[in-house]
C-alpha cells in the first residue's frame, strides 16, 4: 500500500455512451474522511461502486488495504423491506470473521434502533443509521459511504457524523462518503475533492482546498468562502463558458 | 455456505417452502405430472423477481464475494431447491404407485419421469441463470427460452410410451423400472453437468455486468 494509504485510485476510468469517468486518482490516508464532492451524476457514485466492485473500470487500478473487508453503504437503497433488522444482522454477520457484536449493539443503542423491527416500518434516516450499523461493526478499514445524509434531518445528520468521526479517531480507518450537502463537508470531511462532469477538479485538506478556490475566485485569504458558494460558482462558471456569445 | 444460508433466509420468496411441497400433486389421480417440474422452474424465476424488489442483488455484491458471490448464491440456491423438490417427490411417488392405479392422461411418476425432469431442469437452469446474469436484470427472455427448451424434453418424454414398443416407458413394474434406469442416470448426470456449466458461465457473463 502506498505511503501505508488505506485505499489509492489510480487513473480510473470509465465509459459509458453518454458519461465519462475520466483519469481519477486519489489516496485516502488512514484516521482521515474525504468527501467527495459534486453535482448529481458528476461521476462520485461510479467512483465509489468501482470501488466497490460493482462497476468494473475501463482503465486505472484501485488497492484497498483490506480487500475482504471494505464497509460499503449505499443511501436510500432498501435491502430486504419484509425482514427483521435482526434477521439481516445474523446472516450478514457470517460473512465477517471480524464481526464485532458488542460494537454493533453500541450502535444500536446509540442510534436508539430497535432490531426486532421490519426494515419497512423504520423512516428513512433510521434505514440510514441501521445500515451504518452494520457496516461499522465488522472493523472494515475503509467505510464507503454514497449520500449517507441525504433525505435525513439535520438532528440525524449531525448524530451520523459524530459516529463518522469516532469511527476514524483510533487512526486506523478511513471513510470515503459523497455528498451535494455541502455543511456535512463542514463538519465532518478532513479532506475533500471536488468532482466535476466525470474528472477531477481539485483534492486538498479541507483549509488548503478552501484557500485553493479563495485564490481561484480573487478572494483574499481572510475573505469568507463556504464550501456551497464554492460549488455554486463552479458550476455556474461552467454554465457561463457554455452559453455562445 | 454463507451464500446459501443467506439465500434462503433472505432472498427466497416465501412462497419457496410452497412451492417445495408440490411433488405432492403426484397423489392426484389424473393429473399430468411434468406440471410440477414447471413449478421447480416457477419458484428461482420468482425468486429472482423477489430479489429485485429486495435489492437483494446489489447487498449480496457487496459482501465479500462480490459479484461472484452473487452467481454462487444464486446457483446454489436454484439446483438445491429443484433437488430438495424432487427428493420429496419421491415418497409420494412410491405412495402413488403402491395405491393408486395408473395415471390415464400423463406419464407415470416413475423412473422414466425423474430421468426426464432431471434432464429439463437442467436445460431450463443452465438457460435461465446464464440468461439473466448477462444483464444481472432481464429475467423474462431468459426465462421464455428456458421453458420453451424444459417443453420440449418434457414433449418427448410425453410422446416416448405412445410409440411402438416403448410401452415400457410408463410401466411402474419393478422390471420396466430397471429398464428406465438410463434415463434417470442421463439426467444424473446432466443435471449435475449443468450445475458446474450454469456456474462457469454465469460468473464469466457476470463479471462483465455493471451494477
Amino acid at each position: 500500500m502506498t505511503n501505508k494509504n488505506l485505499l489509492v485510485v489510480e487513473h480510473l476510468t470509465k465509459n459509458y455512451p453518454k458519461f465519462h469517468l475520466t483519469d481519477i486518482s486519489f489516496a485516502l490516508a488512514p484516521g482521515t474522511i474525504m468527501g467527495l464532492i459534486g453535482v448529481n451524476g458528476a461521476g462520485k457514485s461510479t467512483i465509489l461502486k468501482s470501488i466497490a466492485g460493482l462497476v468494473t473500470p475501463d482503465e486505472g487500478t484501485i488497492v484497498n488495504a483490506a480487500t475482504d473487508n471494505l464497509a460499503v453503504m449505499l443511501g436510500e437503497t432498501v435491502y430486504y423491506p419484509e425482514k427483521r433488522l435482526a434477521t439481516i444482522t445474523a446472516i450478514t454477520r457470517r460473512f465477517y470473521p471480524t464481526w464485532d457484536a458488542a460494537q454493533y449493539r453500541y450502535y444500536l443503542d446509540f442510534f436508539k434502533l430497535d432490531d426486532h423491527q421490519r426494515v419497512k416500518t423504520l423512516s428513512t434516516g433510521m434505514q440510514i443509521k441501521y445500515q451504518l450499523a452494520v457496516a461499522m461493526s465488522h472493523h472494515a478499514p475503509v467505510l464507503i459511504l454514497d449520500e449517507p445524509t441525504s433525505g435525513i434531518d439535520p438532528v440525524s445528520r449531525q448524530a451520523i457524523g459524530q459516529v463518522l468521526q469516532h469511527y476514524v479517531a483510533d487512526g486506523q480507518h478511513s471513510i470515503l462518503f459523497s455528498t451535494h450537502i455541502t455543511t456535512d463537508l463542514a463538519a465532518v470531511a478532513d479532506t475533500i475533492t471536488y468532482i466535476h462532469d466525470g474528472k477531477l477538479l481539485y483534492t486538498a485538506p479541507k483549509a488548503a482546498f478552501s484557500a485553493h478556490f479563495k485564490q481561484q475566485f480573487g478572494l483574499k485569504a481572510t475573505d469568507p468562502l463556504s464550501f456551497d458558494e464554492i460549488m455554486l460558482k463552479i458550476e455556474r462558471q461552467v454554465l457561463v463558458d457554455a452559453i455562445p456569445d | 455456505m454463507p451464500f446459501l444460508i443467506k439465500e434462503y433466509a433472505l432472498a427466497a420468496h416465501p412462497t419457496t417452502w410452497f412451492f417445495l411441497w408440490l411433488g405432492a400433486l403426484v397423489l392426484v389421480p389424473t393429473y399430468p405430472y411434468s406440471v410440477i417440474f414447471f413449478f421447480a422452474m416457477l419458484a428461482p424465476t420468482l425468486d429472482l423477481v423477489y430479489a429485485k424488489q429486495t435489492q437483494d442483488i446489489l447487498y449480496t455484491a457487496l459482501l465479500p464475494g462480490g459479484k461472484n458471490g452473487v452467481v454462487w448464491g444464486k446457483v446454489l440456491y436454484t439446483f438445491t431447491f429443484q433437488t430438495g423438490m424432487l427428493l420429496l417427490t419421491i415418497p409420494w411417488a412410491c405412495l402413488r404407485t403402491l395405491y393408486i392405479q395408473n395415471n390415464p392422461i400423463a406419464l407415470n411418476a416413475n423412473v422414466t419421469y425423474f430421468g426426464f425432469g432431471l434432464l429439463a431442469l437442467a436445460l431450463f437452469d443452465f438457460i435461465f441463470l446464464t440468461g439473466f446474469f448477462k444483464t444481472g436484470t432481464k429475467i423474462g427472455w431468459p426465462y421464455f427460452w428456458g421453458t420453451l427448451a424444459a417443453l420440449l424434453v418434457l414433449g418427448v418424454m410425453e410422446t416416448l410410451p405412445h410409440l411402438p414398443g416403448f410401452a415400457w416407458v410408463n410401466s411402474v413394474q419393478p422390471q420396466d423400472l430397471w429398464r428406465q434406469l438410463p434415463f434417470l442416470l442421463v439426467g444424473l448426470v446432466v443435471f449435475v453437468a449443468s450445475f458446474f456449466g450454469t456456474r462457469h458461465r454465469s460468473l464469466k457473463r457476470f463479471e462483465q455486468v455493471d451494477l
